[in-house]
């Protein structure tokens, strides 16, 4: 069988991957046991495109994004990114380098003693001449808003500001695509807000590619296309409203909706027009005729 | 009043050009049966304070009175102390360490000194409390999901029949459904054992939802102490100190604007969705009428 892969996005076919844990039988004796977390995904995310990922604890959309830069490889099946298998270890750099990752915590991903110092770390190991990696670091710091935190030291930072270095940092090597692993999960309101609004320029201005896992449902709001796991497959696929239109099943698979859709849902149930593509609030404000 | 922080100041690494004034001429009571909510962004005093609560930390200046006594005298029993004011810290689960479920949650009645028995009865007590059945006992912690594991990590505090329950972001992490279940938990706990709770939240849904009465920290300062319609009333206040209003009233704030006249105790939008379209229809009904 031939198959066509694309080199302008991420693409999965038949991927498969199970963890080994140990974990008691009910003979009361423990075993190494196979616990499939990934089961025969097929997907495809294209160059330049917004995708969030839902999906209960332990439903696979961790597991998910470490293949996409190689950090896991398949069991079986295939991962491609941008046209290069992650099983052939040839091209474990050039995947790395252009698919970058943000994780939760900022604290476990800042090493540099001064802000500028960690935005370059990751620039200077792919060899860069010395004024290459200095222009790069001054754009990525630019990219992020945090130019005039430089020549700070990152551990005064608070959370929001943390997370935008360790963005600054990846884009300093200039991935075609980051996946954002929970990365707001730790900050307050106002952090989550200022890392939102970098997530959605860089995919804006910069092109690039972004994966956000998240268990905001508001935030997922803001991609173009939503993918929800469960039990380590691909349950729904498409844009928002037609993913948060399905309250029901969402909430079987221990998932929500955000509070504004829900509010929307219940004022069209009582009798007032709105349509069904207002998803957010400042849209809803507007379908709520004044008294 | 239980649990009583007069006047009480933290100044971080005194004397040194890192100096800094964590937490501000602080007043606050924790009184007997309610449900506390503190807010405030990043670096606000917010886990300075609860540490003092717990006593992990000695003021600079100030006092704290448990049951009318100062809990800095000679004389008081801190560890004592420290069981009846039980502190959950964020993520839990990483303080989780023992091979089964059952042993973890006996780890702190077993040091208490209690008998075997009592150990066990605490242990089912605190695990039935936070809805693991005996099924849980004997599994390993770590193969738990996220939301279980930090159900045993809060079951381990139980078990030492705190009188007030601090919980440091109890649903950082979690899924929706993992997240409602915890809080629900709580809530539970706080009714039928009479536990007082100290609730600490980045989430204003969550805040609106379950506490009674709300304290909001600003740069080691008491900003407002209030219930949560009362301190949500103050919107652009808030935001200027980092803080957002619950979705449910920026709404009612922004619909009040244009005539309508919503309460900002409507947290649930099934609630305000009601009462906006009562208040619509009579409108409409008074215009043909």
């Amino acid at each position: 069988m031939r198959i066509d892969i694309a080199l302008n996005g991420l693409q999965t076919k038949e991927l498969t991957f199970s963890y080994q844990v140990f974990a008691e039988e009910e003979d009361n004796s423990m075993q190494m046991k196979k616990m499939t977390a990934l089961d025969h995904v097929d997907l495809f995310i294209e160059e330049g495109s917004f995708v969030a990922i839902l999906g209960h604890n332990g439903s696979g959309k961790s597991t998910l994004s470490k293949q996409f830069n190689a950090l896991l490889a398949p069991d079986s099946g295939d991962v491609w990114v941008y046209g290069n298998n992650t099983k052939e270890e040839g091209q474990l750099w050039k995947i790395r380098q252009s698919v970058g990752m943000i994780f939760q915590n900022p604290d476990n991903q800042i090493i540099g003693n001064l802000v500028e110092e960690d935005v370059a770390f990751g620039a200077e190991n792919l060899g860069l001449p010395t004024e290459e990696i200095i222009s790069r670091t001054r754009e990525s710091l630019a990219a992020v808003n945090m130019s005039e935190y430089a020549t700070h030291s990152p551990n005064r930072l608070s959370g929001g500001q943390k997370q935008r270095v360790a963005i600054a940092g990846i884009l300093a090597m200039r991935p075609r695509c980051i996946i954002f692993d929970e990365s707001t999960a730790m900050l307050d309101p106002m952090g989550r807000k200022e890392v939102l609004e970098i997530i959605k320029e860089l995919n804006q201005k910069e092109k690039i590619t972004v994966i956000m896992i998240t268990h905001y449902m508001e935030e997922a709001l803001e991609a173009g296309h939503i993918l929800v796991m469960d039990k380590g497959k691909i349950v729904l696929e498409g844009k928002p409203e037609e993913i948060f239109a399905q309250q029901d099943y969402l909430y079987e698979i221990g998932l929500h909706v955000p509070q504004s859709v829900e509010l929307a849902d219940e004022l069209r149930k009582r009798g007032m027009d709105i349509p069904l593509s207002v998803l957010n609030l400042e849209d809803l404000l507007k379908e709520i005729p004044s008294l | 009043m239980s649990l009583s922080v007069q006047n009480l100041s933290y100044i971080y690494a005194k004397g040194t050009p890192y100096e800094k004034k964590a937490l501000d001429e602080i007043d606050l009571e924790v009184k007997d049966g309610e449900f506390l909510g503190l807010i405030g962004h990043t670096g606000s005093g917010k886990s300075t304070l609860i540490q003092h609560l717990n006593a992990l930390l000695k003021p600079t200046t100030g006092s704290i009175f448990f049951h009318g006594q100062s809990i800095y005298e000679k004389s008081f029993d801190l560890n004592q102390f420290r069981q009846k004011v039980g502190l959950v810290f964020q993520y839990p689960e990483h303080q989780l360490f023992e091979e089964n479920v059952f042993l973890d949650v006996s780890f702190g009645p077993k040091n208490m000194g209690l008998s075997e028995k009592e150990v066990k009865e605490r242990a089912r007590y605190a695990l039935d409390l936070v809805g693991l059945d005996p099924s849980f006992d004997r599994r390993s912690p770590f193969l738990l999901s996220g939301g279980q594991k930090r159900r045993v990590a809060i079951a381990g505090v139980l078990a030492m029949k705190p009188e007030i329950l601090i919980l440091d972001e109890p649903t950082a992490g979690l899924d929706p459904r993992g997240k409602t279940e915890i809080l629900d938990q709580i809530l539970t706990l706080h009714k039928t054992e009479k536990i007082s709770v100290v609730l600490v939240s980045h989430s204003m849904e969550e805040i609106a939802k379950y506490v009674d009465r709300l304290v909001v920290l600003s740069k080691g300062k008491k900003r407002y102490d209030a219930s949560p319609a009362e301190v949500f009333a103050h919107r652009q206040e808030l935001e200027e100190i980092g803080l957002l209003v619950p979705q449910m009233i920026y709404i009612a704030e922004k619909l009040n604007q244009r005539g309508f006249c919503l309460s900002y105790d409507l947290h649930e939008p099934k609630d305000l969705a009601e009462e906006i379209v009562r208040q619509w229809k009579a409108a409409a009904q008074k215009e043909r009428g």
